[in-house]
């Protein structure tokens, strides 16, 4: 029980972060989208608790509407991505052979590349905003997981529960979801919950250089982009999105390192 | 009938290599149904590979020749979904840690009640049945069925994968050293429980054991190997009571042995 009890802050704290961000139209205060320019640029004050952008917008209303775009793109990603690499990866290191080969070497080719460097020549081809920069975090993502669970399959490939499972009668697929996937899956989340951080940043830095979401588009990147020329007038323009995005972070990653400790108390 | 006929398993002239290295050389034996053959050897020795030649969960990386007939049908030139297929009521296999052939992360029962329906349509009800016949039969406490491989103890881990391997009643059963995981007492009780269940069923019993303790109060015959070769074949009372080469003497003075009458109880 000791192990769980780290967990239970940062648990609650992620939890809250993706509330806020499935519920963010109800809880805004006001219309995140609704211009006023003679709001424009006002300091935060008891009506406007961050200050307005630009525009005349509510900072705190885009911060907490761009939570849906950037957290829940983000999660909706991370499990994307999970999900496809571990599976390509587990059946690479169950079947081996030429498909193993393949694989692998592809996957090679896609690490062997600066992760955000190839994320935004990604982006630019396949351009589309926020679901396009999405696409090319899939892209560079998915080798680490594929990485992961093949070697995770190749430590226990021959343990006896995999020989009798073949021996009973089961087929690839059926070894694959039944027996393999399920005892792999310690390390994955733990990777995968590390990992969500690192998707927050890269989509908010793909926004950030124009290839994710568009304007008017509450996105936490995109918003830091459109203040970043007016970061001696009016800071907290883009200290609201960056802060939303370092608290975001720091969550998941110690959310993810108290995973880590449940899941591998050694 | 030809005494070939009557035989249920016949392995000829099988040889196994990894990347050229011969791991078994030449093995040739027989088996009747219902008879305990023990294959004995030092580790190394090659009497898993003959075992894993023989269930067919042998590597893709392995090359295997020569032939295994169970029943008179070639078991080499099977498909894996055929080799499958003849898994279940044709031949089983208990495990070295028989606690570790299950998924760790599944419930014994579940795990059985899925390997049983992979061959017969049989009943969740059915399937339990029997196999509450066979925990009676070798002394398995019901509350296995719900229980995961890791709270198993070493001895109830070995009788779960006894258990396992004989629901479905199957005519060979392999036993890749059933006993060497545990301790002595537990290992006669294994070993009584498995001639139990032999008789019981009457399933001819391919074990694997470096115990010649074990091979003498279980086999009806011996296969001793060294290096991947045949040493020496024979009745066990042939070779224990009367061994002709010096490695034989060697292994069976190697280790001390039981008595026969006392490990059957």
């Amino acid at each position: 029980m000791g192990r769980y009890r780290g967990l239970f802050p940062y648990a609650l704290a992620a939890g809250l972060i993706i509330l806020l961000a499935v519920f963010a139209p109800y809880l805004a205060p006001m219309d995140p989208y609704a211009q006023d320019l003679s709001l424009a640029l006002r300091p935060p004050d008891s009506v406007n608790l961050l200050g307005t952008d630009r525009y005349g917008r509510d900072v705190l209303s885009r911060v907490i509407v761009g939570s849906q775009i950037t957290i829940c793109s983000s999660l909706l990603l991370l499990v994307a991505t999970t999900v496809f690499g571990s599976v390509v990866g587990a059946l690479c290191g169950l079947r081996g052979g030429r498909l193993d080969t393949i694989v692998m070497r592809l996957s090679d080719v896609f690490l062997a590349f600066p992760e955000m460097v190839f994320a935004i020549a990604a982006a630019s081809v396949i351009g589309g905003g926020i679901a396009g920069a999405a696409m090319a975090l899939i892209l560079i993502s998915w080798p680490k997981y594929a990485r992961l669970a093949r070697g995770l399959v190749l430590t226990i490939r021959s343990m006896p529960y995999l020989e009798a499972a073949r021996m009973s009668g089961s087929s690839d697929r059926e070894i694959l979801f039944d027996h393999v996937l399920g005892n792999i899956a310690g390390p994955i989340l733990v990777t995968a919950a590390l990992n969500l951080g690192t998707i927050i940043m890269e989509l908010a830095g793909l926004s950030f250089l124009g290839l994710g979401a568009m304007p008017p588009a509450a996105e936490w990147g995109a918003m830091m982009s459109n203040g970043r020329s007016m970061i001696q007038t009016a800071p907290w323009v883009i200290l609201a999105p960056g802060m939303a995005i370092f608290v975001s972070v720091a969550v998941f990653n110690m959310l993810g390192d108290k995973l880590r400790d449940v899941f591998d108390p050694k | 009938m030809t005494e070939a006929e009557g035989n249920l398993l016949e392995v000829e002239n099988l040889k196994v290599s990894y990347r050229n290295k011969m791991a078994v050389d030449g093995i040739s034996f027989s088996m009747k149904p219902s008879e305990v053959l023990a294959i004995v050897g030092e580790s190394g020795s090659g009497k898993s590979t003959v075992l894993k030649a023989v269930i067919g969960l042998l590597g893709k990386e392995a090359e295997v020749y020569g032939s295994i007939r169970l029943r008179g049908r070639e078991l080499l030139s099977l498909s894996d979904r055929e080799r499958r297929g003849l898994n279940g009521r044709g031949m089983a296999m208990i495990f070295q840690n028989a606690g570790a052939s299950f998924c760790p992360i599944r419930r014994i029962g579940t795990q059985i009640t899925e390997s049983i329906r992979a061959h017969e349509d049989w009943s969740r009800e059915q399937i339990r049945a029997r196999a509450e016949e066979l925990m009676d039969a070798i002394g398995l406490e019901h509350s296995v069925w719900d229980a995961y491989p890791f709270s198993l103890s070493g001895g109830m881990g070995q009788r779960a994968g006894i258990l396992s391997a004989m629901m479905l009643s199957p005519e060979l059963l392999l036993a890749d050293e059933p006993t060497s995981a545990l301790d002595t007492v537990t290992q006669m009780k294994v070993v009584r429980e498995l001639l139990k269940i032999r008789k019981k069923e009457r399933s001819a019993i391919l074990l694997v054991t470096h115990h010649m303790g074990v091979a003498r109060a279980m086999a009806d015959k011996v296969l001793v190997m060294k290096k991947g070769h045949a040493v020496e074949y024979g009745t066990a009372e042939q070779i224990f009571l009367n061994p002709q080469e010096a490695y034989t003497r060697c292994l069976i003075d190697a280790v001390p042995c039981v008595p026969r009458g006392k490990a059957v109880g």
